[in-house]
């Protein structure tokens, strides 16, 4: 599903269904938004088997505060502003499980090994993303995988937009040296 | 969906970079697909068991309820008896199987007041029915 179509049918009679309790309403709300985000997780470094817990607290976030949503942004806009939180969240928790089996000393293969490693491309790509700060990668991540104009980002982030095109500029910068710099992005070129 | 003053985007740019951007975004959004179809699938058999989960849910609900009340009342008990709210061998104990008042009596001569009245005034009939020596 497009971005267009995606922000298309969160039409607010829909989310007006959910509030008022309509499960079918709340289906629909699920099965449209549940890829985004969790293509949008698994693109801001969250890994994947992370990424269904951090999607289901999303999913009872928009649960438990829809009926706070007024409509004065774009649902989208505040959808993935959860995500955002909720991936630094997920971040944060891995980070602490990594200290905890560094620690612990227990096998370290799960930390080391991409999930993308089958197809070298995606793997590439993941890689040039984890150069990028937290900022960069969600701004980057937003602008060119999620296609929202950075007028869009800089309400997201709470940042001013010349604020956003400048770390954008810098994430587009460092992603396309690591790409650059890999055997694989050269035969690409 | 883009403002003028965004920059071009990447996929719509260098074509190396731009293939590499949309594989990689494909990659994710066929890996969202693929766990959302597994919930697609395990949402009607999660829908056939939800009125059972939900009359048993409401069960337990009930059975802790009802568990609750009875520890509080019991504790309730407990505490205003050994508060002494409930005189074991008051004069006229209610519980008394002998004459009101007549029970009374062997509480006066038994000093431990944490007993019940109804017992006390048990063997107080008992001392109607063979007098106590």
């Amino acid at each position: 599903m497009t971005l267009m179509a995606v922000a298309a049918f969160t039409c607010p009679e829909l989310l007006d269904q959910c509030v008022a309790g309509d499960r079918g309403a709340w289906r629909e709300l699920h099965a449209v938004y549940r890829p985004q985000a969790v293509a949008f997780l698994l693109r801001l470094g969250v890994r994947s088997r992370e990424a269904d817990d951090a999607c289901q607290d999303i999913f009872l976030q928009v649960f438990r505060y829809l009926h706070r949503f007024e409509g004065r942004a774009d649902f989208r806009t505040w959808f993935y502003k959860l995500c955002i939180s909720q991936a630094a969240r997920a971040r944060r928790r891995a980070l602490l499980a990594r200290s905890f089996r560094w620690i612990s000393g227990a096998r370290r293969d799960a930390v080391a090994t991409p999930d993308f490693s089958a197809e070298r491309s995606s793997a590439l790509v993941d890689g040039a993303l984890a150069t990028l700060t937290r900022r960069q990668r969600e701004v980057f991540v937003l602008f060119e995988l999620e296609q929202m104009p950075t007028a869009e980002i800089a309400r997201l982030v709470g940042a001013p937009p010349a604020t956003v095109r400048r770390q954008l500029q810098e994430a587009r910068q460092k992603f396309e040296r690591f790409i650059h710099e890999q055997p694989l992005g050269r035969d690409a070129r | 969906m883009r403002s003028p003053r965004d920059p071009i985007r990447l996929v719509a740019g260098e074509r190396s970079t731009a293939s590499l951007l949309e594989a990689y975004a494909a990659r994710t959004r066929a890996k969202a697909q693929e766990e959302g179809a597994a919930w697609q699938r395990l949402q009607p058999a999660l829908d056939e068991r939800l009125p059972a989960r939900r009359s048993f849910a409401q069960a337990r609900l009930l059975a802790g309820a009802l568990t609750a009340a009875l520890g509080l009342f019991g504790l309730a008990r407990s505490t205003m008896s050994s508060q002494g709210h409930f005189p074991a061998a008051a004069p006229g104990a209610v519980d008394s199987d002998g004459p009101l008042g007549l029970g009374g009596a062997s509480g006066a001569i038994d000093s431990d007041s944490r007993g019940a009245g109804g017992m006390e005034g048990a063997s107080g009939a008992a001392c109607r029915a063979y007098p106590c020596v």
